[in-house]
């Protein structure tokens, strides 16, 4: 019953956080397109070379995923009124800025002007990872359904910068089951991409290769990490860095081509090309059916690698000055097959971004298909203990965009919703976030949820600099018809706590979930963190978990520097891993990790190719960074 | 069959009107934040807690509102609050309805401040019911009380606790209702209400809602309930002694209800 679960909505979790650095939020809250590895490379860059605040922007402040947008705009306000900061004892003095925040954000900043760009320099990457047990594609022994390669992925990267505003990188990638060899080109994925970014004149920016927009709010173009629903309920508006040279391993998120931009004062100009190959097919009625997963494994996945074609052009006119954006986003894309069937489609997008006093208001109005998407989101704090924000959203049936990637339940098309995000600082050390999403589908099927309602409570209580407690309270449920029978209602509640003693960083978690008919998951994590000599860090983790059917647990893990991966865990068992990391040195760093889960009751893990006989599945993982 | 149709939709009335009746409309500041009002202090409201009519002020308002897009459910109502001395008593007078199904309630308040931090509250309310030619008429009372700390107010109210009947019938029941909440008042600018709330016969629900100044004369106001996923926005204008508030209010099935109420303080 809603009463009920609003009742017990608030559990408290204790979760001792250490001092590490910021974690992303459990994966459920997270946007399922999140492009996670370029944040967390983002902020690994300026934990090596922090960034100057007195000399940073916006969008940069944005990256690193610690202050909402209220907080940056008083941070580069106080700059502005009271020129560079000293210190960093001064971020004390800076509207919003508590105590919790500055310890967040300490790993990331300096104020020490060095003239050196912090990113200057260079990375090579190298990882290379397999599962011990063979999935059924490997054995299998008709060579059209069996996996063409063997069980190893690879990953290469390389990233350079100068100081001169030129930088540049490529990628190659090969997951497990591609073939690898001068028959199928090398690896099956690469991404390249040359930037030259002056800083000032007229010409900005110019990258030629792979590169990512985010525009607006998402609406028309998005690439990469999007926000969305997040215990961190007030960073529901986005700005990012509009031209992004791509430097990750996914195989879709991305334009391959050409775009710079020209400035003139506040006026700047973007103009972008794109033209690349896409796995996919022509549906038998109409449109194409997009194959998004990378994998290029067995005969019928490799013939459907590279059979579409899809061009893209466009430009964005926008007005900039420290308390407002504006701009105008036009493009048009095609996609093609071979057979010669297209299919062409045109957006247009307006958008703004605004600053007044303790409030930011955002929004972006779309048109494509003869359809409209619209978003508005404000968030103010009206109080210093109290930070609001809102998200209202309005997406047509009709509304199509292949490059969007709007807030929403689903997806930016046939949704509408109303959000609002709740912060309180009750105490210095208590804070309490909530929020709470009703939204509706207008086009809807009789088999599904035409509605639904997500709430969430956060109580995070932190006992001292090293001991912090989290507790967690979601209740999801769709159709608020709730006297239904087939309401569907899920909860979930979440205790978490972390602590530091000397030199090892525990954290503990429960985690349980519970439908309308009181069937009930539960996982229990244990992780610790031992930094064993200067040199040498070691992590470890055991998670007991036992889920509902059909309802699999998502943990996060960290598993090697710059990459991120989420452990679903289904039915009953156990998942540990081990992992260890070495400096040599100031320049070099080698990562190994061993994985294993192990099902209880279960005779083999998975279907179809992907089946492991057995119950136990184990992976090893390694990695090589060099940076010079 | 015009008849049958007109009896059919009086009873479907009726149906609403037994929990519209014990939860009439509150006037447009408490409907933009929710409903989320037993523990705001110094308001105007006579339907709500009459432990926090204290405001030290006269106040004559008037307020119109509409429930879901329902004609019917047109509901208008007049009030006037007069302090004297350590009490403020008030008068309501509320109706709503069409020829054929008609409500009208009168009411009276009376507060008492017992201490600084202490408030007390009753209100009588006399219920009249026309509906198909028949009438019946009923007695209600309330009772609240507020309780004032540092930064903010606790509130306690029960309405209709005897449960009168219009016809002595289990459905023909008023329901009783029981709130209690708190309001934490940050700033002078800012405020924050959370109230939770159960009728005997219906789950419990939560509704917390807030207050802006946004300027000097200028308030905004949204809030949220639950059970039924209910949001509401309202904004307020003050100009010297008048003040005019609007609100709107959105449920998830049943629609829109708007609010407007205007108020003359001195």
């Amino acid at each position: 019953m809603p009463g009920r679960s609003v009742l017990c909505g608030l559990l408290v979790l204790f979760a001792v956080s250490s001092l590490m650095a910021q974690e992303p939020e459990d994966p459920e809250i997270l946007d399922e397109h999140a492009d996670i590895n370029s944040v967390r490379e983002q902020q690994d860059v300026y934990r090596i070379h922090p960034l100057d605040l007195n000399a940073t922007v916006y969008e940069e402040l944005k990256m690193l995923r610690v202050l909402n947008d209220i907080q940056i705009q008083a941070l580069l306000e106080h700059i502005r009124k009271n020129g560079k900061l000293l210190s960093l004892y001064e971020l004390q003095s800076v509207p919003y800025f508590d105590e919790q925040v500055i310890t967040a954000l300490l790993p990331y900043v300096t104020v020490e002007e060095t003239g050196i760009d912090p990113a200057a320099g260079s990375l090579l990457l190298i990882r290379y990872g397999r599962e011990l047990e063979n999935r059924h594609g490997f054995v299998i022994s008709d060579p059209e359904k069996a996996y063409s390669g063997d069980p190893s992925e690879w990953l290469f990267k390389y990233r350079f910068k100068t100081m001169k505003g030129i930088e540049g990188g490529f990628v190659a990638e090969k997951d497990a089951g591609e073939r690898i060899g001068p028959g199928n080109g090398g690896f099956d994925f690469y991404s390249g991409n040359l930037v030259y970014n002056p800083g000032k004149g007229i010409l900005r920016k110019i990258i030629a290769g792979d590169y990512q927009l985010r525009i607006g709010q998402g609406l028309a173009v998005w690439n990469g990490y999007a926000l969305s629903k997040r215990a961190d309920v007030l960073n529901v508006i986005r700005r990012e860095e509009e031209l992004k040279p791509y430097s990750s391993a996914n195989e879709t998120r991305f334009f391959r081509g050409t775009v710079f931009t020209l400035n003139y004062k506040h006026l700047y100009m973007n103009f972008f090309y794109s033209n690349r190959d896409l796995d996919g097919k022509k549906r038998a009625d109409s449109g194409f059916t997009y194959y998004t997963n990378g994998f290029h494994r067995t005969v019928n996945e490799l013939q459907f690698k590279g059979q579409l074609n899809q061009q893209l052009a466009g430009s964005r006119v926008s007005y900039k000055s420290p308390d407002l954006l504006a701009g105008i986003t036009s493009a048009i894309y095609t996609t093609a097959e071979d057979s010669g069937y297209r299919e062409t489609m045109k957006l247009i997008s307006a958008d703004y971004f605004a600053r007044y006093r303790n409030m930011i208001l955002s929004a972006e109005l779309a048109y494509s298909n003869r359809s409209f998407a619209f978003v508005q989101a404000l968030s103010v704090i009206p109080d210093p203990a109290v930070q609001l924000s809102f998200v209202y959203r309005n997406y047509s049936p009709g509304y199509r965009s292949l490059f969007a990637s709007g807030f929403a339940e689903k997806e930016t098309t046939n949704e509408k919703g109303l959000y609002a995000g709740l912060s309180l600082i009750l105490k210095p050390r208590l804070k309490l976030n909530l929020y709470a999403d009703i939204y509706r589908f207008p086009v809807h099927t009789g088999y599904e949820a035409d509605r639904g309602c997500d709430l969430f409570a956060e109580l995070n209580l932190k006992l001292s600099k090293s001991t912090q407690m989290l507790f967690r309270g979601r209740s999801e449920w769709n159709d608020l018809l709730s006297f239904l029978p087939d309401a569907e209602k899920v909860q979930r509640f979440s205790y978490e706590i972390r602590y530091k003693l000397l030199y090892i960083e525990l954290k503990t978690r429960a985690e349980t979930m519970m439908t309308q008919d009181i069937q009930s998951g539960i996982l229990f994590l244990q992780d610790m963190q031992i930094k064993m000599s200067r040199k040498l860090n070691g992590s470890f983790r055991y998670v007991l978990f036992e889920s509902l059917q059909g309802r699999p647990f998502y943990t996060y893990e960290n598993p090697l520097p710059y990459s991120h991966s989420f452990a679903v865990l289904s039915g009953s068992g156990v998942r540990t891993y081990a992992l260890l990391k070495y400096k040599i040195n100031g320049y070099i760093q080698c990562s190994a990790r061993y994985a294993l889960t192990w099902y209880k009751g279960m005779v083999n893990i998975g279907t179809g190719l992907d089946k492991i006989a057995g119950n136990k599945r184990s992976e090893i993982n390694a990695q090589f960074i060099l940076h010079f | 069959m015009l008849l049958c149709l007109r009896i059919t939709y009086c009873l479907i009335l009726l149906q609403i009107s037994f929990a519209y009746s014990q939860a009439l409309p509150e006037d447009a500041r408490f409907t933009g934040m929710s409903g989320a009002s037993v523990a705001v202090p110094a308001h105007t409201s006579p339907t709500s807690n009459p432990a926090g009519l204290i405001s030290g002020k006269k106040v004559f308002s008037v307020n119109s509102g509409n429930k879901y897009g329902l004609k019917a459910l047109n509901c208008h109502s007049v009030s006037l609050m007069v302090p004297f001395k350590r009490y403020t008593f008030g008068l309501v007078y509320q109706q709503y309805g069409f020829s054929l199904y008609k409500y009208r309630r009168g009411g009276f308040s009376a507060a008492y401040n017992l201490t600084p931090h202490f408030n007390t509250g009753i209100h009588v309310s006399g219920h009249h019911l026309l509906i198909g030619g028949k009438t019946n008429t009923v007695l209600t009372a309330d009772a609240g009380v507020q309780y004032k700390i540092k930064k903010g107010v606790f509130g306690v109210h029960v309405s209709n606790p005897a449960q009168t009947s219009w016809d002595h019938t289990p459905e023909g029941t008023l329901p009783a209702r029981f709130r209690a909440g708190y309001c934490h008042l940050f700033s002078a600018v800012f405020l924050l209400s959370i109230e939770a709330e159960k009728q005997l016969s219906e789950s419990p629900g939560l509704k917390t809602g807030l207050e802006y100044f946004i300027s000097k004369r200028l308030y905004t106001r949204c809030g949220f309930a639950l059970p039924g996923a209910e949001a509401s926005f309202g904004t307020g204008f003050v100009l010297g002694h008048l003040q005019a508030d609007l609100a709107f209010e959105h449920h998830a099935v049943l629609g829109y209800s708007s609010s407007l109420s205007l108020a003359y303080a001195w």
